[in-house]
């Protein structure tokens, strides 16, 4: 009996070893400690980011007023915003094309006809970041007083 | 208060010697990523060896004329010392307590010793971890990396290492761990064959000779997280050559990372203790000074990354 409990332990143990990672929700925390004391100082740092942004969390130091901005290698704006002075949650989204790389517009949603046949309804026009390289925040301080710090939490679905 | 608790006055290098035992677990590497070339001047010039590029060789020489010749040579450079000093005190009243006067002679020299120890090891961690990064760590893309990296620094001479605090080192195996692709290639590396042996091989140096394998590597150096980790450095680390000929003159003819100049006063120990008894402050005093210039003398030997989180 101990022989086969040692066995079944071994496997099980061995198991969790080997078993692959599997996607899921992760964060990427941007601490900016010291930006400055002075109105329009900068700081920023960048991180290899892979997935879907499902939303950003912005947290300033008391008193203290910024511009974030999160943008990825690839040219994309993905947040931008002045004059924060709370902590706050984001959810930026984009437009998105379609097949054509043509912008859809809420019109390409189509209508759900009286007989609802013969119409596509396209769940939605708007989609979440994807990323898959270098993504920068930069904060820009706005209060000329207090030494302004930031943490930014991307909340990333991998 | 007692003569028996107050220290000797003058010149110690016995107490020098601690220096040795001063060395917390999670080390100080400055002397391994630039050793120490002793000094007997302040100041000098130093002549070291650079990469010289490689030349295609020719095919089609004529008869009568010799090969293409590439011509090489040392560089020249200048090296300032300067001084870094720290100094303890113990009261001849904490001495009784500590229990005797030899017992605080260690303790105020030890101290003295670290902070000069963390003054040299800040120099050093400047030049290493404060270049600028020319890529952005990628646990699923690290491996090609780092072969970038290896390439770019293959020309240099000595031992390839990876330099970073230990807190971003264990950051990387958290990082390697969780990514699908190189998580499970990771664990049974480090794993082996048996549960067993993955219970044993689950310790921080286990870990860094796992990191060392599976990056190609020599070696593995954790940096002292005081120093390494600091601020301006979080997210760091390096991919570098470093000299490991323990020859003090190996730059002159090797191209290699850096050397740290250091002007010993008595031409053996670097850091110089003296203790003072102060009868009129009713204090012992301790002070270490240690002269020092490091530098960085090939640039290309060391490729930096940052974005570890």
């Amino acid at each position: 009996m101990k022989k086969i409990m040692k066995k079944i332990a071994a496997l099980v143990l061995g198991a969790l070893i080997v078993a692959p990672a599997y996607a899921g929700m992760d964060d990427v925390v941007y601490t900016l400690p010291v930006i400055g004391s002075a109105a329009s100082s900068t700081n920023s740092a960048t991180y290899v980011v892979r997935g879907q942004i499902e939303g950003i969390y912005v947290d300033f130091t008391t008193g203290c007023t910024g511009t974030v901005t999160v943008a990825s290698d690839r040219g994309q704006t993905i947040f931008s915003k002045a004059t924060i002075t709370t902590d706050t949650a984001y959810y930026p989204r984009t437009p998105v094309q379609n097949y054509a790389g043509t912008a859809m517009s809420l019109a390409n949603n189509g209508t759900n006809g009286a007989d609802g046949v013969g119409t596509t309804i396209v769940p939605s026009v708007w989609e979440k970041f994807a990323v898959a390289g270098d993504v920068t925040v930069t904060v820009v301080g706005e209060t000329a007083t207090v030494t302004n710090s930031a943490v930014i939490t991307l909340i990333v679905n991998e | 208060m007692n003569d028996a608790y107050y220290t000797k006055d003058g010149d110690r290098p016995e107490l020098a010697a601690l220096a040795a035992q001063v060395i917390p677990p999670e080390g100080f590497i400055a002397d391994k990523v630039m050793p120490i070339v002793p000094v007997a001047e302040k100041t000098g010039t130093i002549y070291y060896a650079t990469v010289t590029a490689d030349a295609t060789a020719a095919t089609s020489r004529s008869a009568g004329t010799g090969p293409t010749a590439v011509q090489i040579s040392d560089t020249a450079g200048s090296f300032t010392t300067v001084e870094h000093s720290t100094r303890g005190a113990i009261t001849p009243d904490e001495a009784k307590t500590m229990g005797s006067i030899e017992k605080a002679d260690e303790v105020g020299a030890k101290y003295a010793i670290r902070n000069a120890m963390i003054a040299l090891e800040t120099d050093i961690c400047r030049h290493i971890l404060g270049k600028a990064a020319s890529n952005n760590f990628d646990a699923p893309k690290c491996l090609e990396d780092i072969q970038t990296a290896l390439y770019t620094v293959s020309l240099y001479d000595g031992k390839s290492v990876l330099i970073a605090a230990t807190a971003t080192l264990k950051k990387m195996v958290q990082a390697l761990i969780a990514d699908s692709a190189m998580g499970p290639v990771f664990s049974r590396l480090i794993s082996g064959a048996s549960p067993a042996i993955a219970a044993t091989g689950m310790n921080f140096a286990a870990w860094r000779s796992a990191l060392a394998m599976f990056l190609g590597v020599d070696e593995v150096l954790a940096g002292n997280d005081k120093v390494w980790n600091a601020t301006d450095y979080v997210g760091h680390f390096a991919i570098a050559k470093i000299d490991d000929s323990n020859d003090p003159l190996s730059h002159k003819y090797r191209p290699i990372l850096g050397k740290n100049y250091m002007f010993m006063p008595d031409g053996k120990i670097p850091y110089q203790i003296e203790t003072v008894a102060d009868r009129v402050n009713l204090n012992n005093l301790y002070t270490c000074g240690i002269w020092f210039d490091s530098q960085l003398l090939n640039t290309g030997a060391l490729y930096v990354f940052d974005g570890v989180q």
